[in-house]
């Protein structure tokens, strides 16, 4: 559960005043866009200092507050 | 595709840019997207302003103005251009090629050699190695490669994912063979399966424009463009970018380390021309990124764009620049050059009067 708050700062951050809960389809329920998930990109990035690698990221590893947590969980490890 | 050419120059480089100019700022009420967003976006991505054409400017206005320019300030004559290589994705017709507009307007000699490029952000990497190939096969003097588009006048203007970004510019960049020891080392590289990454989908002999075609339709994201519109898969884009173009960057800089002083990309967007520069561990100070924010994304010529805009206040005649070129989009395709910018006669950007 790590990186739960990052990921719902960044969200609040970039769609102020949206309630999801953690295992809700951000993009596929048409939450966010496509610039949206640049912006998180940004955001966590900034908030966790590191660089996520592109070719890491599929739709499905960024589609809700867990599986984004998951994804840079598992990040970690690699790393 | 790999070559190495030697003993051709780049002489000089001119942009010339509609002086119609749209902000950002002025814009955001044609979108869906609150104004949070917007504001956020405007910082990451750098959009600020862009140029662009009125409704009835062609890529032929833009080239002759700049070719009359260099004509008039005796830079070079039409008599001495053996070849011209343009390209573009926005030719003012379907049938002729916009060169061989070109070719009549500015009266060019019939032996000149004249062709159109259809190809956008990786076009000017193509277009260069194509000219210097040409002029190391024929051993004429003098070629230029214009390169250059209009592709406001194809982008919805509710379509925040493309239309903040794109900006119109041509530009003319003079090839000289001049038998000296410079080399143009160029990469290139395609990836048709992506072609639909980025498309006009009707307007071809696929799908021909219609009033069917021309309606405009709401995408899943707020965004209002009909078929004969630029559509842009921003997130399959970026991902090409952030993985493909990356990992060939890398390499290509690792082979050529001595063309370091710059390294002169294709301005996508500054977001994403950041990133490229993180990841691959260049120095930001010689990645400029300050194209999209002044003028847009022109395509093809924002590579051109960015050289002319770093150097257009050097002493030109004491230039000696060992650089990079980068391009990477549609298609999808990539490639860079490796090559040296010596003593240019002229590099500045100009404004075309609308």
């Amino acid at each position: 559960m790590k990186y739960i708050e990052h990921i719902k700062n960044s969200l609040n951050i970039i769609k102020p005043g949206l309630v999801v809960n953690e295992n809700e389809s951000l993009f596929e329920s048409g939450f966010l866009d496509s610039f949206d998930l640049v912006m998180l990109l940004a955001e966590l990035e900034g908030m966790i200092g590191i660089t996520i690698p592109m070719d890491k990221v599929t739709p499905e590893s960024f589609d809700s507050v867990s599986k984004i947590n998951e994804f840079l969980s598992g990040l970690e490890k690699v790393v | 595709m790999k070559a190495t050419i030697s003993g051709i120059d780049i002489k000089g480089v001119l942009g010339i840019v509609p002086d119609n100019i749209s902000y950002f700022d002025d814009e955001v009420g044609n979108y869906q997207s609150d104004e949070s967003s917007n504001n956020k976006l405007k910082k990451l991505m750098g959009y600020e302003k862009h140029h662009v054409v009125s409704s009835d400017t062609c890529v032929s206005d833009l080239a002759v103005k700049g070719f009359l320019h260099l004509f008039n300030t005796q830079q070079f004559s039409s008599n001495d251009i053996s070849g011209l290589f343009l390209i573009t994705q926005t030719p003012d017709y379907i049938i002729p090629s916009t060169s061989s507009v070109l070719h009549g307007a500015l009266e060019l000699n019939e032996s000149c050699y004249c062709i159109d490029i259809n190809d956008g952000c990786n076009g000017y990497i193509k277009g260069l190695y194509e000219a210097a190939s040409y002029l190391s096969n024929t051993n004429n003097r003098f070629a230029v490669v214009v390169a250059g588009d209009v592709l406001s006048r194809r982008v919805s203007q509710k379509d925040r994912n493309s239309y903040p970004l794109v900006g119109d510019a041509v530009t003319i960049t003079l090839l000289e063979n001049t038998g000296s020891t410079n080399n143009i080392s160029s990469e290139i590289y395609n990836s048709g399966a992506g072609h639909q990454a980025l498309m006009i989908p009707a307007g071809g002999m696929r799908l021909k424009s219609s009033l069917k075609t021309s309606t405009p339709t709401v995408d899943s994201e707020g965004n209002i463009r009909s078929l004969d519109d630029l559509v842009m898969k921003g997130r399959d884009v970026f991902t090409f970018t952030q993985t493909t173009v990356v990992k060939f960057l890398e390499k290509f800089i690792n082979k050529h380390k001595d063309y370091s002083d710059y390294y002169f990309l294709h301005q996508a967007n500054k977001f994403i021309l950041e990133r490229i520069a993180t990841i691959t561990g260049l120095d930001k100070s010689k990645v400029p990124t300050n194209i999209v924010s002044e003028y847009g994304n022109s395509s093809s010529a924002t590579i051109p764009m960015t050289i002319c805009s770093k150097f257009s206040d050097s002493d030109l005649s004491k230039l000696n620049s060992n650089v990079t070129l980068c391009g990477f989009g549609v298609g999808l395709s990539w490639g860079a050059i490796a090559t040296s910018i010596n003593s240019l006669n002229f590099c500045q950007i100009i404004k075309y009067e609308e």
